[in-house]
């Protein structure tokens, strides 16, 4: 068993094991999505879909993805505290490898909660089909693990999980809204279009929404590569700020 | 403290100051680390015992100074050491065999060998009927055990141990050191290092270092740290309102802590005879000896200012 998927269990361990937290998160976003749908289903108006509902179901399965990867970051400040960081830095195991963990980790989990949400979808009327499924699960790993290697940065010198939740909040939540989760985008403030164009969530969104909604794969190459990027600039910056305590500064005399 | 043939590693002029604290936590400590014994770390708190440990154990790295190996390559360090935190590091929803097998692949054991070494080590520090137990229904005294099995499994060649009983009660003390003296007599090879600041555990090691406010202060057997204070010490218990200021000039005046005078003496009886014809031994409340002990020295050398 390598140390990274050992790692990756561990997590899944965890989560599996406390049953409020699963059942909490396939119920809070079903509800969220129901209550502002149908409250705010009335005023939408869009030209791409006509039913509010309908539009805002990619918008809540990506805010409690991103938000289930966002919590499995969490877990940096608390293994600091309990000393099972500590004891996973002081193992041979390199910090780039713990980083890997701590991506695939989030993003297997947020993947897990959109299949769990995802799997109302053909009730609420979406055709699903296995490519589309594929399409949007990739879509959602990218954006969750843009999210993780966000939060790790974060989480890497915080040692308040209250702080932490704080910071994440002030990030993700002005990133989702500008994502055209909630409201079409189409018009905004000439200010908020740099923003958005910057913003992985509404590349990912897009091709999101265009898939599910539309069986449009027009936006997917475009976004998926902008989420790549992000990425793997991403992942540089966290291995930076990683590795560099990682210089064990020794004078070996045999 | 030993040559370098018989040392496992040294730190040598080694200094380190958290960023934004005004005092250095560690002000250029020279110490050596000899193989195969135990070696235990004490001193008082804010003596720089923790910062010490977070070096030895690759958390601070940005110090002044060196740290050199013998004996083992420097890439290979960490994976030739077991180190345990103050907290044992265990999942508690988490069963005693799952949380040994994470940690086992951080190692790089494969499934097989780790299941063989645990089954192993299980029984060794008798947690053996424990292994499908999760964490949480397990004692403070038995965790700890677990978090023993948890840095042999890659046999290391050198525990460091930081605090591992300050949490226990006198009974899951001895217990844990018993696995100790048992893991120390089935592997000769092994070193220990020990942070501690419990005078029982300091007794039962083989080196002694003392820090205090970041300096080293001693080092040596127990019984050479406690050579300094004679045969026997005697504490004389003073009014706190009486001139005693004399009873420092005696050449056998160890140190004093508030109303308590400490004399370092051969023959104790003589010695009172001698202080009560000087003084006015009405302002003694109270006159005891005893032979010098660990929580003495600690005492003793906690009572006195760094680098005195």
């Amino acid at each position: 068993m390598s140390a990274i998927f050992a790692l990756v269990k561990r997590d899944w361990l965890n989560y599996l094991r406390q049953r409020s937290r699963i059942i909490a998160s396939v119920i809070t976003p079903l509800l969220f999505w129901l209550l502002i749908g149908t409250g705010l289903g009335s005023s939408f108006r869009s030209s791409g879909s006509n039913n509010y509902l309908d539009y805002f179901f990619p918008g809540i399965i990506l805010l409690s993805a991103l938000f289930t990867a966002i919590f499995s970051t969490i877990t940096i400040i608390e293994d600091r505290k309990s000393g099972f960081l500590q004891s996973v830095l002081v193992s041979p195991i390199s910090k780039s490898k713990f980083l890997i963990s701590r991506v695939l980790s989030g993003a297997s989990l947020a993947i897990f909660q959109t299949l769990l949400l995802i799997s109302f979808a053909p009730f609420i009327g979406f055709k699903l089909t296995l490519i589309k499924l594929a399409g949007i699960l990739l879509l959602i790993f990218l954006m969750a693990a843009v999210f993780i290697l966000v939060s790790f940065l974060f989480a890497w010198k915080m040692e308040s999980v209250q702080g932490f939740h704080s910071i994440m909040n002030l990030i993700l939540m002005p990133l989702w809204l500008l994502s055209g989760s909630v409201f079409p985008l189409e018009g905004s403030h000439k200010f908020y279009t740099y923003i958005i164009k910057l913003n992985p969530l509404y590349h990912g969104l897009q091709a999101f929404r265009d898939i599910l909604v539309d069986s449009s794969y027009l936006s997917f190459k475009s976004s998926f590569l902008f989420l790549v990027v992000s990425c793997l600039l991403l992942f540089v910056l966290c291995n930076l700020v990683v590795n560099k305590q990682r210089n064990f500064k020794l004078t070996n005399i045999k | 403290m030993g040559s370098n043939q018989n040392c496992l590693f040294n730190l040598q002029d080694v200094s380190y100051g958290y960023p934004g604290a005004s005092e250095k936590s560690l002000d250029n400590v020279s110490i050596n680390i000899l193989n195969n014994k135990i070696t235990g770390i004490m001193g008082p708190n804010g003596s720089g015992k923790t910062t010490l440990f977070r070096i030895i154990t690759n958390q601070i790295t940005d110090y002044q100074g060196d740290f050199s190996i013998h004996g083992f390559d420097e890439k290979n360090y960490l994976t030739k050491v077991g180190v345990t935190f103050q907290q044992p590091s265990l999942d508690k929803i988490l069963t005693v065999k799952e949380n040994l097998l994470i940690h086992s692949s951080l190692y790089g054991l494969n499934k097989k060998i780790a299941v063989e070494k645990i089954n192993q080590l299980a029984k060794l520090v008798e947690v053996d009927d424990r292994l499908n137990d999760k964490v949480k229904t397990l004692s403070g005294g038995l965790a700890r055990r677990v978090e023993l099995i948890k840095i042999l499994l890659h046999d290391p060649q050198l525990l460091i141990l930081d605090e591992p009983t300050s949490s226990l009660d006198p009974d899951a003390r001895k217990k844990f050191w018993d696995v100790i003296f048992k893991i120390k007599s089935t592997n000769k090879n092994i070193s220990i290092v020990l942070i501690t600041h419990l005078m029982e555990e300091a007794k039962s090691c083989d080196e002694l270092i003392f820090l205090q406010k970041g300096k080293l202060i001693a080092a040596g057997s127990p019984s050479e740290l406690c050579k300094p204070m004679g045969e026997y010490l005697v504490t004389v218990n003073v009014a706190r309102k009486s001139d005693n200021s004399d009873l420092k000039s005696y050449s056998q005046f160890l140190y004093n802590k508030g109303s308590e005078y400490f004399f370092t003496v051969k023959n104790p009886q003589e010695f009172i005879a001698s202080l009560a014809s000087k003084f006015d031994h009405a302002s003694f409340q109270s006159v005891k000896w005893n032979k010098p002990s660990m929580k003495d020295f600690f005492i003793w050398q906690s009572n006195i200012k760094a680098g005195e």
